[in-house]
């Protein structure tokens, strides 16, 4: 009887130990499992074209071209910039934010990707030109915020948003650098845009390859016009940071849909 | 026959725990927290923000290698260990301003790193907001170790005597900036000064003796605003009005606002009677020319300075310096 006593309770003890035991042996390190049945994805392809001023004439690298507003003729070595955070949005103004999506541009790096977008007419694309706050303030980050991309301020954490240099007779020591970033008010060179389709809209379903165009011009960075005479050198936060990012993000536009 | 089954059920059944219990420690890995180091319970909850980061004694000693690596340097001659030497509470052997590659100087005097789990800025102005992405600085500055971070990581990768400190620290042997990053943040954060004669006082073990017991007096009424206790730093940047202004505009380097033109970071005081030089620029020798500036400032009495030195000496944390788990290693050059 009293062996009875003992072995029941030692089979209890072992009921509840496995009870316990079993849910931490399976649910206790499960990685994140995509849901069988999510609702029906496609995606999107958005391709970069970079030009140079309004009347769209070609942009081209290591090749000396004249600004049409400050004249300053400036042979390009280097231009890479982020475009972050993007956000589709459909006619009806609901809209799909694409998660963790940062993508470093540059003439030949010009296609985005985006994954998994839920199916439907979307009429718009919202992004920021740069890095949202959060990312550049959090610590070591990887893929298109790695640090080793030469796009990370490493004495004043955070992200270089737009890059480009060069060399220009005009620019004092024949050189010039933009380094424009800064995430901290007031001199945030965050740029949200939003990009409404012309009237048009992009579907997005399984079996379709949508390939969205748009075209940066890259003069427009100097628009006002920034003469290099006066500044070739910007490589911290200042109001200059400010409005050239700015209007480099009023000189990216929308172009046309390839559906 | 009874008492056979039965032995043979439960035998059965430990079996089964033995079988289950190892599957459950070993699955979750990541999350293993079975390091011996431990944050002193009585110093407030650390500021390090890194949950994928957890303490394990391979990554902290990884974290080790690499901070006395110098081929993180483009010569191959310099170290972090060079500019932050155990013996002088990781500050640089008593220069103004550092030595980098090709005998380069440095913009400031080198910090002693201790404590850092509970610092939210980094560097004199606070320029660097986190200390997983703090050693790019030092690594890329082309008066420090002059090297691009890429650079660095693949001198790692060629390194095939790393491949088995990686190994055991991450279970593979992946060498990237994360994995990289993370270990030398595991090293620093262990580098915890808290077993001075001062923290011994707090802890209620010891006494001060009288002189020191004044200076703490003088300490609290002058001193403790901008040094707080127990780290003995408030974290912030201010202008301590003693430094000759100069080119190097402080804070103002990084926000471009007036307010903040000359104001640099707080130091701890601990282990300060091994720093010297002092401040932002190492332009203060010694100890006595930093009393002399605080005791006009502060119109102090010559003994209010003496007592103040006699408190001052007792931050310096004997253990922290002789810490072997701290101390310089080169294990590929035995």
């Amino acid at each position: 009887m009293k062996n009875t006593i003992i072995w029941l309770s030692r089979a209890t003890l072992w009921a509840a130990l496995t009870i316990i035991a079993l849910p931490l042996l399976f649910s206790s390190c499960t990685e994140e499992e995509k849901p069988n049945n999510s609702p029906k994805v496609g995606n999107l392809t958005i391709e970069i074209d970079h030009v140079w001023g309004m009347d769209q004439k070609p942009f081209l690298m290591n090749t000396p071209i004249v600004h049409p507003m400050s004249g300053d003729t400036m042979t390009f070595s280097l231009i890479k910039y982020y475009l972050s955070n993007f956000e589709l949005i459909k006619a009806d103004g609901s809209s799909y934010k694409v998660p963790n999506s940062y993508f470093l541009v540059s003439e030949t790096d010009n296609k985005i990707e985006l994954k998994n977008i839920p199916m439907g007419e979307y009429t718009a694309v919202n992004f920021l030109v740069g890095v949202d706050s959060a990312a550049n303030n959090s610590g070591l980050q990887q893929g298109a915020l790695n640090p080793s991309n030469g796009m990370f301020w490493s004495w004043s954490t955070g992200y270089i948003f737009i890059r480009v240099e060069g060399t220009s007779p005009q620019a004092k020591n024949n050189t010039f650098l933009f380094h424009l970033g800064g995430y901290i008010p007031p001199y945030s060179a965050i740029q949200k845009k939003n990009m409404i389709l012309g009237g048009n809209s992009v579907s997005i379903k399984p079996d379709a390859a949508p390939v969205l165009h748009i075209k940066t011009n890259v003069a427009r960075l100097w628009h006002g016009p920034v003469k290099l005479a006066d500044v070739s050198v910007v490589h911290s936060i200042s109001d200059l940071s400010v409005s050239m990012s700015a209007n480099f993000r009023d000189g990216i536009l929308f172009d046309h849909i390839h559906q | 026959m009874n008492a056979l089954s039965l032995k043979g059920l439960t035998n059965g059944r430990i079996l089964l725990l033995v079988f289950i219990l190892p599957l459950i420690e070993t699955s979750c890995q990541k999350n293993a927290t079975d390091s011996e180091f431990k944050f002193p319970a009585d110093f407030p909850s650390i500021q390090y923000k890194n949950l994928e980061n957890q303490l394990t004694p391979q990554k902290i000693h990884l974290g080790r290698v690499l901070f006395y690596d110098p081929n993180l340097s483009s010569t191959r001659t310099i170290s972090c260990g060079s500019c932050h030497a155990q013996v002088h509470g990781f500050a640089d052997h008593n220069l103004p301003k550092s030595f980098g590659v090709h005998n380069r100087i440095g913009m400031r005097n080198s910090p002693a790193l201790q404590n850092l789990a509970w610092n939210t800025h980094f560097m004199w102005d606070g320029g660097i907001t986190h200390l997983d992405v703090m050693p790019i600085a030092p690594i890329t500055d082309v008066n420090e170790m002059d090297l691009p971070l890429g650079e660095a990581i693949e001198r790692i990768r060629e390194n095939k005597q790393y491949l088995n400190l990686f190994k055991k620290a991450y279970g593979d042997t992946i060498i990237n900036e994360k994995t990289v990053l993370f270990a030398l943040s595991q090293f620093m954060l262990t580098l915890v000064s808290d077993q001075s004669k001062y923290d011994d006082v707090r802890r209620g073990k010891t006494n001060f003796n009288q002189i020191e017991s004044k200076g703490y007096q003088v300490f609290k009424n002058h001193c403790v605003k901008c040094h707080s206790e127990p780290l003995l730093t408030n974290n912030q940047m201010e202008y301590n009005g003693l430094t000759v202004k100069s080119k190097d505009l402080g804070r103002f380097r990084i926000t471009q606002t007036l307010k903040d033109t000359f104001h640099f970071k707080v130091p701890s005081l601990r282990n300060v009677a091994l720093t010297y030089p002092y401040m932002h620029d190492g332009s203060f020798s010694n100890l006595d020319q930093v009393l002399k500036a605080y005791q006009t400032k502060f119109q102090l009495e010559n003994h209010d300075l003496e007592a103040l030195r006699a408190f001052l000496n007792s931050l310096t944390d004997h253990k922290f310096i002789s810490n072997l788990n701290h101390a310089e290693i080169h294990p590929f050059n035995p």
